[in-house]
């Protein structure tokens, strides 16, 4: 159970990590739009490096939800239920996500192995490696989140509280929308 | 097996699920891979991998995450504070003058962020404890607010807008044009309700006290000063976004950095706050995102199996006129809106819808602004309505869930009579954007 805690632990340490490649989006868009209007020299590699660690972000940025299990979902029924019961509809919440995140990080690899065999680029000017860098990464998140959802699994079956993941007391309530 | 079984099998396997508190994100998904592997066969399912390389790869969302971020950035500064104090010190002399300051603070922070969250949380703890204080009816103080911070998503710069925007292909510019003038139009419906209403029942909305009153003019134009900073973000925002010195993307990223310097102009710019702003936003996104993966590939599967082709022949079997299909689509998007989340509304819906109003010869731009409108609905409607858990965080413990809910249903009224006038005058949403083409 320690590794389970320590892997959650991880998983929600790189969700929150991913999450400082905004200071790097913004300074990068922010540069490329003073180079054009003030130098008149856009960049040829701004918009193509935003949108490879937007994309990265987008898939890891699922982790600390899912070492939480707060995606969104309809709880009425759950709240409802009594305690027996609730660990039931856990357990089966998470076969369900298990099952689909299972199958879609398999077919993902399948994607990021064929991109990475042919090291597929952009072909722009900047001709990176983004297709692939983003590919692999889809497959790897996808593959973290089906781990997580596993380790979620075996607290629930345990009748365990998922551990507390949450980061400091100056987190706020999540939110979405 | 026949599509109207499939269409069954469909929406029970969802109600299922979901009602066993299974995320959005991974019902959809599942019922997706179950339907891939039972139709089409295991090879099928190498379409979740290109969609969702796809999706995430388009430009324009890069602005979703950092329009979020300028969200949490401006709520951890305390901009909210200072336009809610310069705001109803000046309606202070109407009978209901808080509760119209309160919408106007609202109107004002929509316009700088583009999502419904931070903004709730910023009204509900500066101008729910102000109303509360003056004596206004805990109903009216807290329908206000749900209905106010909800403009976050309508007014541009609006995140469900740009999802729109990629999903329908129309220009997020002419979007975020289109929907200035609905949002001010809930702006005075919701106005004119609190002054009507606390015309009639005094008791519900108490005036200030004499002193407040007594204000020196110097005094009110001081605290006016608390408008300058958003005034200035707003301003430069809407003119780059309008004169095309911009993109929607480059807008967020500038907005960013305006909303980091309003952070340390206050004193309140620190790592811990930049760390926590940034994760949370980007945990925000990975759910938003999720909820598209599953959902998209649930539709696609489902538009492989003719779904799409049997649902359009469904609704346009019905013998109403065009305007009468609209409507109903209205009916239907309202009632999903008590389920679902509207990301996952929008990935669900639009595929089936959009085709349809494309072939009835609607608007597709107009078409989008009333999904918004809608979706406002869709915030504050019990079980699932974002807004009102977004309130509850930060009220006073003595205020119950329900008791926000039932606040809410004015607003609610008054939003569906917005939806039907731009159904109806379909200019209210289309003449900004004309004259600026």
């Amino acid at each position: 159970m320690k590794l389970a805690r320590c892997f959650t632990a991880v998983m929600a340490w790189i969700g929150d990590l991913s999450s400082l490649v905004y200071v790097v989006v913004v300074a990068v868009i922010f540069y490329d739009v003073v180079a054009r209007y003030l130098f008149a020299a856009p960049t040829f590699w701004a918009l193509e490096l935003s949108i490879m660690l937007v994309a990265s972000q987008f898939m890891l940025g699922g982790l600390p939800a899912s070492t939480r299990n707060t995606h969104v979902r309809i709880d009425g029924v759950y709240l409802l239920a009594s305690a027996k019961t609730r660990r039931w509809m856990d357990i089966f919440s998470g076969v369900v996500s298990v099952y689909f995140l299972g199958f879609a990080a398999f077919y993902c690899w399948k994607t990021a192995i064929s991109a990475i065999a042919i090291w597929e680029t952009t072909a722009s000017v900047w001709n990176s490696p983004s297709p692939t860098i983003v590919k692999t990464v889809i497959a790897l998140a996808f593959t973290l989140v089906a781990l997580q959802y596993a380790v979620n699994l075996i607290f629930w079956i345990r009748n365990e509280p998922l551990p507390d993941t949450a980061a400091g007391p100056t987190t706020g309530p999540s939110r979405g929308h | 097996m026949d599509i109207e079984w499939i269409s069954l099998a469909i929406l029970a396997g969802l109600a299922v699920l979901l009602a066993a508190g299974v995320p959005l994100a991974f019902a959809t998904g599942a019922i997706a891979v179950t339907m891939a592997l039972t139709l089409f066969g295991p090879g099928s399912l190498g379409i979740i991998a290109n969609q969702v390389f796809e999706f995430v790869n388009t430009y324009v969302l890069v602005a979703v995450p950092l329009f979020m971020l300028t969200g949490v950035l401006l709520e951890r500064a305390g901009v909210a504070e200072a336009v809610f104090r310069a705001l109803h010190v000046w309606s202070g002399r109407l009978r209901g003058g808080m509760a119209v300051g309160t919408v106007g603070a609202a109107a004002v922070l929509a316009a700088m962020v583009g999502v419904i969250g931070a903004e709730i949380i910023m009204l509900g703890i500066v101008a729910l404890p102000a109303m509360l204080k003056r004596g206004y009816s805990r109903s009216l103080a807290l329908g206000t607010i749900c209905a106010g911070g909800s403009l976050g998503a309508l007014m541009p710069p609006s995140v469900v807008l740009i999802f729109y925007g990629v999903l329908a292909g129309v220009s997020i510019g002419q979007l975020f044009l289109a929907a200035v003038v609905p949002a001010l139009l809930y702006v005075s419906l919701y106005t004119g309700y609190i002054l009507i209403r606390s015309h009639l029942q005094p008791s519900l909305a108490p005036p200030p006290p004499p002193d407040e009153l007594d204000m020196a003019l110097i005094e009110k134009v001081k605290l006016a000063q608390g408008f300058a900073i958003p005034l200035l973000i707003i301003i430069v925002l809407m003119s780059s976004l309008y004169l095309g010195i911009a993109t929607p993307t480059e807008c967020a990223a500038i907005a960013v950095v305006a909303a980091a310097l309003t952070c340390w102009a206050r004193g309140r710019l620190n790592w811990e706050t930049l760390r926590s702003s940034l994760a949370e936003t980007g945990s925000a996104l990975g759910r938003l995102v999720y909820i598209f993966l599953g959902a998209s590939a649930l539709i696609s599967f489902y538009n492989y199996a003719g779904g799409t082709r049997y649902l359009s022949g469904l609704i346009q079997g019905v013998d109403l006129p065009a305007i009468g299909i609209i409507l109903m689509m209205m009916a239907l998007l309202f009632l999903l809106g008590f389920f679902l989340d509207f990301i996952g509304i929008l990935f669900l819906t639009m595929p089936i819808f959009l085709p349809i109003v494309d072939a009835l010869g609607f608007d597709l731009m107009w078409f989008g602004i009333l999904f918004t409108m809608n979706m406002q609905m869709s915030f504050m409607t019990p079980p699932f309505g974002p807004a009102v858990f977004y309130l509850k965080t930060v009220t006073p413990p003595e205020i119950s869930l329900g008791q926000i809910f039932r606040s809410v249903w004015p607003f609610v009224g008054l939003q569906a009579v917005g939806v039907v006038l731009v159904v109806v005058f379909p200019e209210i949403a289309l003449w900004l954007p004309s004259q600026m083409r």
